[in-house]
């Protein structure tokens, strides 16, 4: 191993008398890659902000971080920043200024830093703009931020820190924001990037997945300390400390069956009590003057059943209309056309008091685990309010015992029942909104992307809890997210959802072990793979192309056909029905059989 | 703290002066401020004691500040409420009507509304400052609803049968009311000041009452030979309006903070 470039010892971070950071030492050297795992408040960003000279002015740094024998932390970092290192965000859309034009955001830094003219700079940044894979740039680079796409602006940002050839490159979690087909592209480009130049990389994250796909080394922080760090290999496959075990096994994985296969609902032949039949939800445009108003269509044709008991998962991208499909199951939002059909009645254009007598039946719990508890008002009032609403005969004595039962079965003790929901940890947060949506015992459960806002930890909490209340409760749950690992792990049946329309659906694990549609397919393969050696082969192999075009402009015939390896001459021309492949195994492909 | 001095001072004033507003003393008709114990402020042209009658004055005016505020609270916030959550034409028929009031100039209707009732009724100048005051509430509660609507708990407030009077009333309300309080603390001087103003024309508050503006006119007529009839009831607007609009962006900067 070479000279080490980066050197910190002893670095700690410290807001007043609460630590952040305490004595976190490191090393890089170039050419190699350090990735941080931990959870929210871990303190692993706090340290390299503190590297980066980034922390806010009541924040007291100790310790000492040489980059190439320049002490960081001293005046002369000044010059270092931004030409030597450089960082990438989370949040590329909040990282861009919304006013420039890509080719002179990423033009900027080589002006201010390298002293080059305007037109010699635009020149490199179209050229750098080409090393980060973005396609087509004589016409990115004349575009704004909000024109891009989320891959396309993290591109961006990734071209920009690299314009000064930085030795040392920080990465903070630069794949959370993105769909998990993007994620693995721009995780495929860091490795590249890091293996033509020489870079170093320091890779913060809480995603096992991204630690096994980029990272030669890993130090674990917990709580502000580091408590393993060790070669990638070792942490993933042998972790010594208790910690890194135990976020190893919360750690959802897509290759390994989950709990939902083994249990199961004992179906029978009832009747099932939810049914959506050829469902379409379209949005319309408003035109500008001279323009016309465009249809959006964000649910176009999709039908689905729910078994009592059964746990439905419906997977896909950002802007496929999982969310807008489950508003409408609930009647939150507009249904242009079709059927819902729950307990044999259909509810599509159900009004006022006849809508609302139904609502005790079904619930659902949202993904931001803040906006959906009313700051105002305290959890007991929270998970009280159902019953206020649709089971006016209860005493208040009856209701607020209800309410501490239901508190203790989501894992809340009475103490929490007078607390607001700014004194709650986001998982609190969301177990309350749990509690809410099962005070009144409905026969379905809604979640959208409940567990997507947590840590890893955490999600594995509700993931159990969940499979409680569907054994015990026999609540039937849809369950949506886009993180394909969770929905193996709870539900018995999957639907894929691409650009409006269902392209696959089936017994989760059928479609898991042998998936049919080549958008299926390339979701898995996205994955992150918590294996370091098969997860590089994957990243260098990868044949995972493109992004999610907008429901705006949708292709022709099959929708997914501009992203399809085998896509052919009569896939622009056909819509695809769904066919069955096996017994309830659809999936919408024209070409399933050749394929 | 000012403004609280300056209440309690107003609603003590009947038990802190021997004077009433009213009682002409003509032995010192305008008369200077002096320390000796009669007229600590003076008195005015007809010998009436001018703390007693600013005190009354500022009864007066802070009653209807006050009184008028809330009436434009009331009617600011259901208007707003409605409007921002039911949405669609309903929202747009509501704020076009808003629109519609503010265009008209709301000096001349107040003026010529106070001039059809009986002038000086006290009742007509709360109407008629209200009636005004609560398009601006109406706009802020609007578009404080518009984003509140689109917050999950609204969503999970319908899912859980919660009807929509009952949202408005145990979500929205509350979660604008920060946004509400500010806004009329700082409405309490305008309106103090737009009742003044109405007195000052000879409209508001009508012989033997006083108001602060009906003073300030009253003192400007003096003003070359007796400056204080003057300076001592504009001293005490001033102050007033200062305090109010002091505590006014206080309270906006504390319930701010606390959002954050």
């Amino acid at each position: 191993m070479s000279e080490a470039l980066l050197v910190v010892d002893d670095l700690s971070v410290a807001y007043g008398a609460t630590p952040a950071v305490e004595a976190v030492s490191l090393e890089l050297a170039p050419g190699r890659c350090l990735g941080i795992i931990g959870e929210s408040g871990a303190g692993k960003t706090q340290a390299f902000l503190a590297m980066m000279g980034l922390l806010p002015a009541q924040a007291r740094v100790a310790g000492r971080a040489r980059l190439a024998g320049v002490d960081l932390l001293g005046p002369d970092a000044m010059a270092l920043r931004g030409q030597r290192i450089a960082m990438i965000f989370q949040d590329p859309m909040t990282s861009l200024t919304p006013h420039m034009r890509i080719g002179d955001q990423v033009a900027e830094p080589l002006v201010t830093h390298r002293g080059m003219s305007w037109n010699d700079a635009r020149a490199h940044a179209a050229v750098l703009l080409d090393q980060v894979r973005m396609n087509d740039v004589p016409r990115r680079v004349r575009q704004y931020p909000h024109e891009l796409s989320g891959g396309m602006r993290q591109r961006a940002m990734i071209a920009m820190a690299l314009a000064c050839d930085p030795k040392l490159l920080i990465a903070d979690e630069p794949t959370t924001a993105l769909d998990v087909s993007v994620q693995a592209q721009i995780l495929a480009l860091l490795r590249q990037l890091v293996a033509e130049r020489g870079m170093a990389l320091a890779v913060v994250t809480h995603d096992m997945g991204v630690i096994a796909a980029l990272a030669d080394d890993v130090i674990v922080m917990r709580q502000g300390r580091v408590v393993e760090r060790g070669p990638v290999e070792r942490i993933l496959a042998a972790p010594e400390h208790e910690y890194t075990r135990s976020l190893l096994v919360a750690t959802p994985r897509v290759d390994t069956p989950g709990a939902g296969f083994a249990g199961g609902a004992d179906h029978g032949v009832t009747v099932k009590p939810l049914a959506v039949r050829d469902l379409r939800i379209f949005h319309r445009l408003r035109g500008g003057w001279l323009r016309r108003s465009r249809e959006l269509r964000a649910v176009d044709g999709v039908s689905l059943e729910l078994a009592a008991g059964e746990a439905l998962g419906i997977v896909g991208e950002s802007g496929c209309g999982k969310s807008t499909l489950t508003r409408a199951l609930l009647r939150l939002g507009p249904v242009t056309g079709g059927e819902i059909v729950w307990l044999g009645r259909a509810i599509q254009d159900l009004e006022g008091e006849a809508l609302r007598s139904l609502r005790a039946g079904m619930q659902i719990v949202f993904q931001d685990p803040f906006a959906s508890l009313d700051p105002t008002m305290s959890v007991a009032d929270i998970v009280a309010e159902p019953l206020r609403a649709l089971r006016p005969a209860m005493s208040p004595a009856q209701r607020s015992a209800a309410v501490i039962d239901m508190l203790e079965s989501v894992g809340l003790g009475a103490e929490f029942a007078q607390r607001r929901s700014r004194e709650l940890s986001g998982g609190q947060c969301q177990r309350v909104a749990i509690a809410r949506a099962m005070v009144l015992e409905p026969r379905l459960l809604v979640c959208d992307e409940v567990v997507s806002a947590l840590d890893v930890s955490i999600q594995a909490q509700l993931l159990a809890l969940f499979e409680a209340i569907k054994r015990t409760h026999g609540t039937s749950i849809v369950f949506v997210s886009h993180n394909l690992a969770v929905v193996r792990r709870l539900c018995e049946r999957v639907l894929v959802m691409y650009l409006g329309r269902v392209v696959e659906e089936g017994p989760t694990e059928e479609v898991f072990r042998a998936p049919r549609h080549p958008y299926t397919r390339m979701l898995l393969e996205s994955v992150p793979l918590l294996d370091p050696r098969r997860e590089r082969a994957r990243l260098a192999t990868l044949t995972v192309q493109g992004e999610t075009p907008s429901a705006v402009d949708r292709p022709s015939g099959c929708a997914f056909r501009t992203r399809c390896p085998a896509a052919q001459a009569t896939c622009a021309a056909m819509r695809p029905e769904p066919e069955i492949v096996a017994d309830s195994h659809q999936v919408a492909c024209l070409r399933w059989r050749q394929i | 703290m000012v403004l609280g001095v300056l209440t309690a001072l107003a609603l003590l004033a009947p038990w802190i002066t021997p004077y009433s507003h009213d009682y002409l003393d003509w032995q010192h008709l305008a008369s200077p401020p002096t320390l000796d114990g009669s007229h600590w402020l003076g008195t005015d042209r007809l010998g009436r004691d001018l703390f007693a009658r600013s005190m009354q004055a500022m009864r007066v005016s802070l009653l209807i500040g006050v009184l008028a505020a809330l009436v434009s609270v009331c009617i600011g916030v259901a208007w707003g409420a409605t409007a921002g959550y039911v949405g669609g034409r309903v929202d747009a028929a509501m704020m076009r009507f808003v629109d519609i009031v503010y265009a008209l100039p709301y000096v001349f209707i107040v003026i010529i509304l106070s001039t059809l009732f009986a002038r000086g009724s006290i009742a007509a100048l709360f109407i008629a400052i209200g009636a005004v005051g609560w398009l601006t509430m109406a706009r802020i509660v609007r578009g404080q609803t518009l984003s509140l609507r689109r917050r999950e708990f609204i969503d999970a407030a319908i899912a859980s049968g919660v009807r929509t009077p009952q949202i408005l009333w145990r979500h929205i309300v509350p979660n604008v009311a920060g946004a509400v309080i500010a806004y009329a603390t700082l409405t309490i001087p305008q309106m103090i000041l737009f009742e003044s103003f109405l007195s000052f024309l000879g409209l508001g508050v009508q012989e033997p009452f006083a108001s602060l503006g009906s003073l300030i006119n009253e003192g400007a007529q003096e003003m070359e030979s007796s400056a204080w009839m003057l300076l001592v009831p504009a001293t005490l607007l001033t102050v007033l309006l200062v305090a109010f609009n002091l505590l006014g962006d206080g309270l906006r900067a504390t319930l701010e903070s606390r959002d954050e």
